[in-house]
């Protein structure tokens, strides 16, 4: 091969190099550009998958806000809640299509509560039947001790229907509403939730006694001023007044409590029977003070014009009862009863109770007229009654309270 | 006469029925005071309900309470009742007939209702007669103090004379005008004809209604809860109330150990009753003649002497309790300050609006028809089989059906109760538990009511028809038609009695509640006492029509 050749050759090979460079280069830069506009075109398209997906977050966040889902779990529960409910209906629908009711809360304060019900559900009629909480006992206990059909649902008051639950005649039932209920309103095993508060308060009649004059302490209460002015709920009976009385003493402590306690009985207050016939006789003028009564009468009587309001001495918390709901274990509607407690329960319900003149819903932050926290003066305290000891010993500091002399003349 | 063995065993098997029906409720009751009660933990036999009681200082001050204010309150009762009706039945004073329809206006009141309307007049501070009292004349202190012992007294016993005044009122129709003329003839004035004719006749009703109304007075528990009670003065029967509603589960045993005292106490009562009604058949003077009870014709200061005490009585008891009733019951609340600023109806709709069924009102209605008949016709029979025509056992038998009378009512409901519920015959939850129970409790009611009167029919008529047709034509030709105007007070009362009493119904009325009283029972329970007192004049309106109807049967019936 001459060297002339090899040149020529390696020339062209040169030049053909070079074309064939110059040609990938320009179909690489081709390509280049062909790529980028397409990782262009998909960094557009992802921008907008990713802004779809925002807002599809944004989205359920939204949606999961509104229905009150914090987690998927809970998301998890509602259905299942949604399920149970579901299957609730359609159980309560092969059921007998009545539900009794004891109650001890007025049936006046509970009608609007259960025509609501009974509308939501039209294959069930309701009846109430009221009688004062010895007598829902004496139903219930006797009726399942004959094996008579008795109550599916009670309402009644706490103190008394605590018994119940201590002898086993409620079913167990947690109502998914009774998650919204603080502990202190509700069974740990879910026999009974509260449904609507009883707050004791004292009362004094506007006319008779001026704003300034008004005790402040429990010292100024017992102040020989008052003697014979006072009306108080009879603490003689093992009831209401006893135990508000002996549950008193662990807020504002013993010593101070024994004071008041004998100061008390200096004062000869009248004892009644009635809670409300308290609030009734201050609003009339028969006496200045009230000691013990429903805040619910006060504030009913106060509505109406009487001249009446409320007060609580220094360190003496709004003690507050309650009545719960149960449903009686040998009921044979279970399902149209679990109905009817997660209705009574429900915010719904307990806005409906709420907006009677005068009672207090028990869920906390119901949007009701007479919800507690909208009707009270700032500053006051709430605190549970009765305590341990006023519901244990409520006998024998009745008769306690008998011997030292309260209501006898 | 040679009676068929089938009618001996016949009477024998419904004598029989009725012990048992007396009894039933009576043994729960007494068991479950010696601790074997259907409720409650199982204990043993035990007397320490009435060890208990025996030990409970506060047992002797309410026996004596109780005893003091019962023969008190029925003094006053029968005193008035009586002056009443001799006026009513005896006299021609102007006024004198209106006092009539006033008694059975104010026996159609409840006396709950009465109760509250005597603490709205003469409530020391908020009394309307002391207020313009002390507005009036500066005073500290008020006129008259309902809250004490005589007030309790005063108003029982106002409460009490017109049961007194239809009690002693028929016996005036038995005095043979004969008799008046007589007196008068040789020279007795209105006192001595009043001591030496009216009283030896009427001795024996005054005495029955005195011992009658002793009972009521023992047992009564409205009057002593409403008055009583805030005056810190106990009863048996207010003592009792505490017991079962202060305990849970209610203390029935210690309840009814109360109640067997008290109806010891009532059992003595009846036994000197039947003591006075056996000795009063020598009174007797209604010969068949004298049909129209004779009239004094009194001189014109009598007469005017007279209707002044009719006034009298008219404005204190009927007129004031019924109008500070209305007047109250238009306000929204109660404060004799301030009247008049706060009139509203909202006490009658909340009542009327109250969810009320027709089924409650029938009811209502068909229980105190049923129980009327049951007892009027009981009533009869054992008026005139234990006190008429005494058989072998009748005094038992008539003691065993007047032991409800002596059982306060609210402790005889649950023993009904239980009987109904335990006895499973399927009376349990409907309307006839409660005709049971009221038949229970009025038919020794009706037994007072028509024995007297029974009695004063002359012997010799009644044999005279016996004798002629036998047992059933003596009841249908004499006894029925003589007896006529005793039995439609019995029926009346019984009917207008059990509309209006509440304690009884409230546990023995399940699902179709007779919601007409239970409301009103449970608005007394939970204080609203002017809602109440709205209802009770509502209630009150329905029986007092009951009661005029009643009386108007009554007035035909005499003047046939």
């Amino acid at each position: 091969m001459s060297p002339r050749f090899s040149l020529v050759l390696s020339s062209v090979a040169l030049i053909a190099a070079i074309i064939v460079a110059g040609y990938v280069v320009v179909l690489s830069e081709g390509l280049r550009n062909d790529v980028r506009r397409s990782v262009n075109d998909l960094t557009s398209d992802l921008k907008s998958v990713s802004d779809r997906l925002q807002t599809l977050e944004q989205l359920i966040n939204l949606y999961a806000r509104a229905a009150g889902i914090e987690s998927p779990a809970q998301a998890e529960q509602l259905i299942k809640e949604r399920q149970e409910l579901q299957a609730k209906i359609e159980g309560a629908r092969r059921e007998s299509g009545t539900l009794r009711i004891y109650g001890s809360v007025d049936f006046r304060d509970v009608k609007s509560l259960i025509d609501a019900f009974q509308a939501r559900y039209p294959f069930i009629k309701v009846t109430y039947e009221e009688m004062r909480p010895p007598e829902v006992y004496t139903r219930v206990t006797s009726e399942l001790a004959a094996n008579k059909p008795t109550a599916d649902i009670v309402i009644i008051s706490h103190t008394t229907g605590v018994r119940l639950a201590a002898e086993g005649r409620y079913m167990p039932y947690v109502s998914p509403e009774s998650k919204s209920y603080p502990d202190s309103l509700k069974d740990k095993d879910g026999l009974w939730t509260a449904f609507v508060l009883l707050p004791i308060s004292l009362v004094y009649n506007t006319k008779l006694v001026k704003q300034e004059e008004l005790p402040r302490t429990l010292e100024e209460l017992v102040n020989p001023k008052w003697k014979g002015k006072v009306v108080m709920h009879d603490i003689t009976l093992g009831t209401v007044g006893t135990q508000w009385l002996v549950s008193l003493k662990s807020y504002v402590g013993e010593s101070r409590w024994n004071e008041f306690v004998n100061g008390l009985l200096n004062l000869k207050p009248v004892l009644d029977i009635a809670v409300s016939a308290v609030a009734e006789k201050v609003a009339a003028g028969e006496y200045p003070i009230g000691i013990i009564t429903n805040l619910h009468d006060v504030v009913r009587l106060r509505l109406q014009g009487a001249p009446v309001d409320y007060f609580l001495p220094e360190g003496v918390p709004l003690l507050t009862s309650f009545s719960h709901i149960a449903i009686i274990k040998t009921t044979q509607n279970p399902n149209s009863a679990k109905l009817f407690v997660d209705f009574a329960l429900s915010q719904e319900g307990q806005v409906i109770i709420g907006n009677v003149p005068v009672r207090f819903p028990a869920r906390p932050g119901t949007p009701a007229d007479f919800a507690l926290e909208k009707v009270l003066k700032p500053g006051i305290k709430i605190e549970p009654y009765p305590t341990q000891e006023a519901v244990e010993k409520a006998r024998q500091w009745a008769d306690e309270f008998k011997k030292m002399g309260f209501g006898s003349k | 006469m040679d009676r068929p063995i089938i009618h001996r065993i016949l009477k024998l098997a419904l004598f029989a029925l009725v012990v048992l029906l007396v009894l039933l409720p009576v043994v729960f009751l007494l068991l479950a005071s010696i601790g074997l009660g259907p409720l409650g933990p199982k204990t043993n036999i035990t007397l320490g309900n009435y060890l208990a009681v025996l030990e409970d200082p506060f047992f002797a001050s309410s026996l004596v309470n109780s005893i003091t204010f019962a023969a008190l309150s029925s003094l006053v009762a029968t005193g008035l009742g009586f002056v009443l009706a001799f006026i009513n039945r005896a006299t021609d004073a102007p006024l004198a007939s209106v006092l009539r329809s006033v008694m059975v206006a104010m026996l159609a009141m409840p006396s709950f209702l009465e109760s509250i309307g005597w603490t709205f007049l003469l409530s020391p501070r908020a009394g309307l007669v002391n207020v313009i009292y002390s507005r009036l004349v500066g005073a500290q202190e008020p006129l008259f103090n309902i809250y004490s012992f005589a007030g309790l007294v005063f108003a029982m016993g106002l409460n009490l004379t017109p049961v007194s005044f239809f009690l002693i009122s028929p016996a005036f129709s038995l005095i043979d005008k004969t008799l008046i003329e007589m007196s008068t003839v040789f020279g007795g004035g209105l006192w001595r004809t009043i001591y030496r004719v009216y009283l030896p006749i009427v001795l024996p009703s005054i005495v029955s209604a005195y011992i009658y109304t002793f009972i009521i007075g023992l047992e009564a528990f409205d009057t002593p809860a409403i008055i009583g009670i805030p005056a810190g003065i106990y009863v048996l029967t207010t003592s009792i109330y505490k017991k079962m509603v202060s305990d849970i589960p209610p203390d029935y045993g210690g309840a009814t150990a109360y109640a067997v005292f008290l109806a010891a106490l009532a059992s003595v009562a009846l036994w000197s009753y039947r003591f006075v009604v056996a000795h009063a058949e020598k009174y007797g003077s209604l010969t068949g003649r004298a049909e129209v009870s004779p009239t004094l014709r009194l001189g014109r200061k009598l007469k005017f002497t007279i209707t002044l005490i009719i006034m009298t009585y008219l404005v204190i008891h009927p007129i004031s309790v019924v109008g500070v009733l209305i007047l109250a019951s238009l306000h929204s609340f109660w404060n004799p300050s301030v009247l008049f600023q706060n009139i509203t109806l909202e006490n009658f709709l909340l009542f009327l609006t109250y969810p009320l069924s027709w089924v409650a009102a029938i009811n209502s209605a068909l229980v105190a028809l049923i129980t009327c008949i049951v007892t009027v016709i009981g009533g009869l029979m054992v008026s005139y089989f234990c006190y008429r025509r005494p058989f072998k056992g009748s005094h038992t038998f008539a003691l065993i059906t007047s032991l409800p009378l002596a059982v306060p009512p609210m402790v005889l409901a649950i023993g009904v109760y239980w009987t109904a519920l335990f006895s499973n015959v399927g009376i349990y939850g409907t309307v006839w538990a409660l005709v049971y129970a009221y038949s229970l409790r009025y038919l020794p009611l009706v037994v007072r009511l028509v024995v007297g009167p029974l009695l004063q029919i002359g012997r010799e008529i009644e044999d005279a028809a016996r004798i002629y047709g036998g047992i059933w034509r003596s009841l249908t030709r004499v006894i029925l038609p003589l007896m006529r105007g005793p039995l439609i007070y019995a029926a009346t009362y019984v009917t207008v009695i059990v509309l209006t009493n509440l304690s009884v119904a409230v546990l023995l009325v399940t699902k179709e509640s007779v919601v007409l009283s239970t409301t009103l029972y449970s608005l007394w329970n939970t204080g609203e006492r002017l809602e109440a007192t709205a209802g009770g004049l509502l209630y009150f309106s329905v029986t007092l029509s009951v009661a005029l109807i009643g009386n108007s049967l009554l007035t035909k019936s005499d003047r046939q």
